[in-house]
């Protein structure tokens, strides 16, 4: 695997997670949490961002501090890194021991759900989110004085990332849901098979 | 009682087969049974009727009217070859075109049928199904990732017999609701309350 980079920008900004002034020991820890937090939720506040009165440049410097570290989070979650691997380059930026612990403690915990909001930005096909169904019974119609056929209709909910939520719906007969059922079986086999 | 009716406007309509002979009145049948299949020909209907020396117009109406009578001996069952005969004979028809006409309504009740079956329900009907089962390995976002999900193309045919190509993708815990609930619904069809319903409604 590539090794852990990221732009010189960044680094000198992640290098402002050193400064006591700015972040102060007990607060590290939220801090870095409000951060993984604000990426997963679009609306999630960071504390000491929305605290910070007065100094205009410590407040650029903390920015500079949350992009910086939402990088690394990123970056690393994105590559599949080791907590290992993200401690040593925080070490290699000089960052204190402590802080190197908590910071690695963080992503090791969040990992996971960095990754699984990365994995939905992506090309994806509309989803099928679930299903609906109803079972008919026609009895006749205008044109046929007798019909005497069980149909369905199903529907099925998807989910795009532009149109939303939409849903196709078909009609099927019995045999021709049986075969519908048939395919997504037999797919559900092969799925069992390569698990194994 | 008899079940078809012939008014007298398809009955003025019909007669005019009587200017053509048997094996013509046996083409005009055929003809009409394509253009019910594929739809309007004007190009063919124009050089059918130009060999008879007539107008596409009027051509178009005897067409019409054979299947309209089509259709109507084929709205019920009971209505036999036999009855649709005798109805065309009161009617007037002689009775060599009535024998024809009687022949193709029997004849065409199968392909009739099948048509006048889609004809009713206007939500597309499922006609292909493709699947493939894909594991993402990799994106521009996410490396190192196993992410299996199952690939869905479905065609689907609307009553206007034009089709259209959803492709869609699933992942395996919603693949496993979906065919248990697709299970679920074809059970019903065989329970106790389903089968009540199909012997008395009918």
């Amino acid at each position: 695997m590539a090794a852990l980079r990221l732009s010189d920008d960044h680094h000198v900004w992640l290098a402002h997670l050193s400064s006591e002034d700015l972040v102060n020991e007990d607060a590290f820890v939220q801090f870095l949490e409000d951060i993984v937090q604000s990426l997963l939720e679009l609306e999630h506040k960071i504390a000491l961002l929305e605290g910070s009165e007065g100094n205009p440049v410590n407040l650029l410097l903390l920015k500079q501090a949350v992009a910086g570290s939402a990088s690394l989070l990123i970056e690393a979650a994105k590559r599949d890194c080791a907590a290992d691997s993200v401690g040593l380059y925080l070490q290699s930026i000089g960052i204190p021991e402590r802080r190197v612990r908590a910071f690695r403690g963080v992503y090791a915990s969040r990992k996971q759900g960095i990754r699984e909001l990365l994995s939905r930005i992506s090309i994806n096909l509309p989803h099928i989110m679930d299903v609906d169904w109803r079972l008919d019974w026609a009895v006749k119609s205008n044109s046929l004085s007798r019909i005497g056929e069980p149909n369905y209709q199903v529907e099925l909910q998807t989910l795009a990332q532009t149109e939303g939520l939409k849903s196709i719906a078909f009609g099927l007969s019995v045999e021709e849901l049986q075969d519908l059922v048939w395919n997504l079986k037999s797919a559900i086999k092969s799925v069992e098979k390569h698990c194994q | 009682m008899m079940l078809l009716n012939i008014d007298a406007t398809l009955r003025d309509q019909l007669q005019v087969i009587e200017e053509v002979d048997v094996d013509t009145a046996q083409e005009f049948c055929q003809f009409a049974l394509q253009l019910l299949e594929k739809g309007p020909q004007p190009k063919l209907l124009e050089k059918a009727a130009m060999k008879l020396n007539w107008t596409a117009e009027k051509l178009q109406t005897i067409l019409e009217a054979i299947t309209e009578l089509a259709r109507r001996s084929a709205k019920d069952n009971t209505i036999d070859k036999e009855e649709v005969s005798t109805v065309l004979r009161d009617a007037g028809i002689s009775p060599t075109i009535a024998e024809v006409l009687a022949e193709f309504c029997s004849s065409s009740r199968a392909a009739l049928h099948g048509y006048l079956h889609n004809i009713h329900c206007k939500t597309p009907r499922l006609k292909r199904l493709e699947w493939r089962l894909e594991v993402e390995i990799a994106s521009r976002t996410v490396q190192n990732s196993v992410k299996p999900h199952l690939l869905l193309q479905l065609e689907l045919e609307n009553s206007q017999r034009s089709s259209k190509v959803h492709t869609l993708q699933m992942d395996i815990p919603t693949l496993l609701h979906v065919t248990e609930e697709l299970e679920q619904a074809l059970r019903e069809v065989k329970s106790t309350h389903a089968r009540k319903i199909m012997r008395n409604i009918k």
